[in-house]
């Protein structure tokens, strides 16, 4: 890709000056920790800035179980960036994962397109940053399995039930 | 012999989604636990007749499900 054409959306379907915002999902092998995570963070960020994107946000979803074994792990750690980029930022920062060892699978959703970069800022502090190294306190690895085992009768069931943890 | 099958089919009401129960509720791969309630004990994917969403929804259904099997928060088979 050309120079000037860094960082922004080059097709003719999209208005000029805008950019779109994506979502990825990670999974993270299970034993990386804390430094691991912030080490991967600081690495995307990079990426991120020397290809013009914005991170808006990164939540951490904690160690689950997974549906099935991928590369023979029962369980990951699930990561959830949001960014807004032009069309060369996905490309880019999925190679960049695939290099990265502590990653299991990743998969990007585009969330939007012809976005403002104004009307989308950075939620990005600190304090966050920190934040993502460490797993939620509100989810328990057990509790996941055990949704998981719980088979499902009647589609009326509600989602709120099941969330709560209680059998319908 | 038609007639069965009128009398074993569920009524109108007994087909009527979770989804259109609650409008504040959005499909979205994110959401397994929601996700779940559309898929047999063998993880497939259910049938808009029988579950009662609209067309509009089982594609939204579909293509979610399907993005959330590939995070691994759903399975594909269940054995």
């Amino acid at each position: 890709m050309s120079e000037n054409t860094v960082g922004q959306v080059v097709s003719v379907e999209s208005r000029k000056g805008t950019k779109r915002e994506y979502e990825t999902v990670i999974i993270l092998r299970p034993n990386v920790n804390k430094t691991g995570i912030l080490e991967l963070v600081n690495k995307m960020q990079g990426v991120f800035e020397k290809y013009g994107a914005r991170l808006i946000k990164i939540e951490n979803w904690g160690s689950r179980t997974l549906a099935f074994p991928i590369k023979r792990s029962p369980t990951g750690i699930y990561l959830y960036w949001r960014f807004l980029g032009g069309s060369d930022i996905v490309h880019e920062f999925e190679r960049n994962l695939q290099i990265a060892e502590s990653v299991l699978r990743y998969y990007t959703v585009r969330v939007e397109d012809d976005v403002d970069p104004d009307a989308r800022p950075s939620e990005m502090t600190e304090d966050l940053l920190q934040a993502v190294a460490e797993p939620p306190p509100g989810r328990s690895r057990s509790r996941s399995r055990c949704a998981r085992k719980r088979t499902v009768s009647s589609p009326t069931t509600t989602a709120t039930t099941r969330r709560g943890g209680a059998k319908p | 012999m038609s007639d069965e099958k009128t009398s074993s089919r569920p009524s109108k009401a007994s087909r009527a989604s979770l989804l259109a129960s609650d409008k504040t509720l959005v499909i979205d791969y994110k959401n397994p636990q929601l996700l779940r309630a559309f898929l047999t004990d063998r993880g497939k994917i259910v049938p808009a007749r029988i579950s009662g969403v609209t067309a509009k929804q089982q594609r939204q259904i579909t293509k979610a499900v399907k993005r959330a099997r590939m995070l691994a928060l759903l399975p594909y088979t269940v054995a």
